[in-house]
């Protein structure tokens, strides 16, 4: 009974360690930056949904396009309805591997920085990136942050000539996610 | 033509092009729509929005998302949390276990409790991601809400 007992508690203790490996945010923090010399835009959506496996270093992102907000209704209406024709194309996704998941400690309070390579799916166009981040550990939360550069052709974006020096060719992208375990 | 009717033509097409310049500056510059400032395109419950965007999400885009609509849901409040820029999150039940409907307050939203009955106003960007894999349900997300009193 005894024995029967320390097995019960033992497989217990392996399944919250097996759960705890999977974490998912709801509401992670999406912006995104474009600056010119005429001009500098700015939108920020806080509905990314992001699922992390600790142990595979399988990373992956979901983001409304509709949910990007901007300080001017014109731009708003622009970026949805010429720009990314979010009828069309609704979401952006990515979906990852940490290059070395190993170096994350969960169960340790740091900052490990990492490398994720993946596809990137913006405006229904799937390119391969490489982005560097950074995962925080904090009492028992998770966190990572992520900032990288893509270009606009690369997602056949198309921007119209007449505001085409107010749209930089390169856009700035911060992701910042708080995690919980499944 | 005398001196005077060429002054009056060119004042009055200076004055056509201040104005629109002036229209065309308030037109650029003119901010978002505020959900609060206006009345709700539809009215529904969580149980109904979130069953409309699993049956056929194109539609319920349509109907719900795009365009700025306005759109007041309600339901009851199943969980609360705050994003990363310190604004609440209110969770509304639907008839799926671990699905909500996922309200980005703007509005404040520091009297509500789990457990309560609300109705909240806002944009409906649409079906969030889930993984059927990890059992992981998606979230119909609502953003800029407000509570309607």
């Amino acid at each position: 009974m005894k024995s029967f007992l320390l097995f019960l508690l033992i497989s217990l203790a392996s399944m919250s360690t097996i759960r705890a490996q999977t974490y998912i945010a709801k509401n992670g923090k999406i912006s995104f930056f474009s600056k010119t010399s005429m001009e500098n835009i700015d939108a920020l959506n806080n509905q990314v949904v992001s699922v992390m496996d600790g142990k595979t270093g399988v990373m992956q992102f979901s983001v409304q396009i509709t949910g990007f907000l901007f300080k001017k209704a014109l731009m708003q209406e622009h970026f949805n309805e010429k720009y990314m024709e979010s009828g069309k194309y609704p979401k952006a996704n990515f979906k990852g591997t940490i290059a070395d998941p190993g170096n994350v400690n969960f169960s340790k309070d740091g900052n490990y920085a990492i490398s994720v390579t993946g596809n990137l799916t913006v405006h229904g166009v799937t390119n391969k990136v490489t982005v560097p981040g950074t995962i925080s550990i904090a009492g028992g939360k998770v966190n990572a942050t992520t900032t990288f550069n893509i270009l606009v052709a690369d997602y056949k974006i198309d921007i119209p000539k007449m505001v085409q020096n107010s749209i930089s060719k390169s856009i700035e992208i911060k992701v910042d996610c708080n995690y919980l375990p499944k | 033509m005398t001196p005077k009717t060429k002054r009056t033509i060119l004042f009055t097409v200076l004055g056509l092009i201040a104005i629109g310049a002036g229209v065309g500056y308030c037109l650029y510059n003119k901010k978002p729509l505020n959900p609060n400032d206006v009345s709700p395109d539809t009215r529904i419950t969580s149980t109904e929005l979130y069953r409309a965007f699993t049956k056929d999400t194109v539609a319920a885009m349509k109907k719900f998302s795009l365009k700025e609509k306005v759109v007041e849901v309600s339901g009851t409040v199943s969980g609360i949390s705050q994003n990363q820029d310190k604004q609440a999150i209110l969770l509304l039940k639907t008839d799926e276990e671990g699905a909500s409907v996922n309200c980005t307050m703007e509005g404040p939203a520091e009297n509500i409790k789990e457990g309560d009955n609300v109705n909240i106003k806002g944009f409906c960007p649409g079906l969030g991601a889930g993984d059927a894999d990890l059992g992981i349900m998606a979230d119909v997300y609502m953003i800029r809400c407000y509570l309607v009193k």
